[in-house]
């Protein structure tokens, strides 16, 4: 059916009215005469509408007039109508293929570089070396290789560990990874306590060292000093002895390891007569562009349909170009159902829930490198209404960071 | 009036074409009639129309007229050797 319908059209149909008192016995004269007749219609009484094929059109009229029907053509359609009409209105056609083109070259054109990611580099100067690889606005984007030009920019610029160029329609992004350096030599510097603690041990590499294993430092207090005192003059009774020789002291930047044991303690409680909030797992989306003044929603109900929800809010804005943004948002809106109800916790259960609650908090005190030696949970006060409980924890970690300090100028 | 085929040769037709399992309709020369649903109708073997309206749709076979009675009827393709009447059927009967 499909393939008939489309041959019909390649090939050009038209749309007949057939007038006449028995248009039966013109559909039978035709189909014998080998015409094929399709969609035929009753449109009013001795009147049918029907589509033959445009070449057939010639033995239908020789039939019309044996049968004394009359015939007229309603519409012409199919491919060999329309290219006819199509050239016919040229400006309209041509029109349309210069608009196709147009919009092929405009849109194979780059308008736009973006450089992301220089914090020590000028972007002006990534866009220069990028333009010597072809990449800039106004180039065709597919002369541009963006990993040619990505090499290009990791070749030249040597402050860049590593560039990546992305393009996006006619904008083309490069990402520049700058190199992270190793930090400057200080110069002179001390290593300092940054906070309170025992020591456990010190690993002096460069400086002499002002603490020992066990010792009880405050924060700032120097725990490897950058000053090498000269060494103590030997000391002889009586006998005279020409002026020792004048040692300066020597300054330099210490180095070393100093660990210590640091102790931390957080406090945390939990009533036993609370009110909590749960999600019932109802969720509401409401997408909708927002313009100044104006909301228009596209999907989901006008309101949140919930007494008490929690709100998650995503904003999407149209790219930039230049200095002008579109004060178009589209913002999806997530709304999840909450249910508050009472809780009643009995005295085991509220300390679980104050000793997570310091557990957390700990968590948020404790660094990274820090190593726990020793965790204490005690309970400090409970009554009727709540329950506290304290955490120690011991940590041993590093507690050393440099500080500059000036050499007194001697001499 | 009419032709009127001697049984004995009716008789040969049939079992020739039920042991040689040929198509009935060609040997016999009989209407083919396959509908679907209620609204189509394809007539294959017909020997033209005879009126054709909205409502209704008479064509001729080797065995009588077909009625075709329905709605919205439209003669969707008219070949020779087969014609399709689509629309809303309510009835079909052969009359002799």
């Amino acid at each position: 059916m499909l393939i008939r319908g489309l041959w019909a059209y390649i090939l050009g149909f038209l749309v007949l009215v057939i007038r006449g008192e028995h248009p039966e016995r013109f559909i039978n004269l035709a189909m014998m005469r080998g015409v094929v007749l399709w969609d035929v219609t009753r449109v009013g009484p001795e009147t049918l509408r029907v589509k033959v094929a445009a070449r057939s059109l010639r033995p239908l009229r020789h039939i019309a007039r044996h049968t004394r029907v009359r015939v007229h053509i309603r519409a012409k359609r199919g491919l060999p109508f329309t290219l006819q009409r199509l050239r016919r209105r040229w400006m309209l056609t041509g029109g349309a293929i210069t608009f196709c083109l147009l919009l092929y070259l405009l849109s194979s054109l780059i308008w736009t570089v973006d450089v992301t990611g220089t914090k020590q580099l000028d972007a002006d100067r990534v866009r220069q070396v990028a333009a010597s690889a072809g990449l800039y606005p106004g180039n065709l984007r597919f002369l541009v290789n963006s990993k040619d030009v990505a090499d290009c920019l990791m070749r030249t610029l040597p402050g860049i560990a590593f560039a990546e160029v992305d393009f996006w329609g006619t904008r083309v992004s490069i990402k520049i990874y700058e190199k992270v350096l190793p930090e400057p030599s200080l110069g002179t510097a001390h290593i300092v306590a940054k906070k309170v603690g025992m020591i456990k041990e010190v690993l002096v590499l460069a400086g002499s060292p002002q603490v020992k294993e066990g010792d009880v430092v405050h924060a700032g207090q120097i725990l490897i000093s950058g000053v090498i005192a000269p060494p103590p003059h030997p000391k002889t009774e009586g006998v005279p002895q020409p002026p020792p020789p004048q040692y300066e002291p020597r300054y330099l930047e210490a180095r070393g390891i100093v660990r210590a044991r640091v102790w931390y303690r957080c406090y945390a409680d939990a009533l036993r007569d609370e009110v909590v909030e749960q999600k019932t797992g109802h969720v509401t989306s409401i997408v909708s562009i927002r313009i100044p003044n104006r909301e228009i929603i596209i999907k989901g109900p006008p309101a949140v349909p919930y007494p008490l929800y929690d709100l998650t809010e995503k904003k999407r804005k149209m790219p930039q170009w230049r200095n002008i943004t579109l004060p178009v948002e589209f913002v999806t809106i997530r709304a999840e159902e909450i249910r508050r109800f009472r809780v009643r916790r009995s005295y085991d259960e509220a300390v679980r829930l104050a000793s997570q609650q310091a557990q957390s908090a700990m968590a948020g005190q404790l660094s990274a490198q820090a190593v726990v030696t020793q965790r204490q949970l005690k309970v400090v006060d409970a009554d009727q209404d709540h329950v506290g409980v304290q955490l120690v924890v011991e940590t041993l970690e590093e507690i050393g960071v440099p500080q500059q300090f000036v050499p007194p100028s001697g001499r | 009036m009419g032709f009127v085929v001697p049984r004995e040769m009716k008789n040969l037709e049939y079992f020739l074409a039920h042991y040689l399992e040929l198509p009935k309709e060609l040997v016999m020369g009989l209407p083919r009639i396959t509908m679907l649903g209620d609204i189509q109708i394809i007539v294959e073997n017909h020997r033209g129309i005879i009126e054709y309206t909205t409502e209704k749709v008479r064509i001729g076979t080797s065995i009588g007229e077909l009625h075709v009675i329905g709605s919205d009827l439209a003669l969707r393709t008219i070949f020779p050797e087969e014609i399709a009447v689509d629309g809303k059927i309510r009835s079909i009967a052969l009359v002799e």
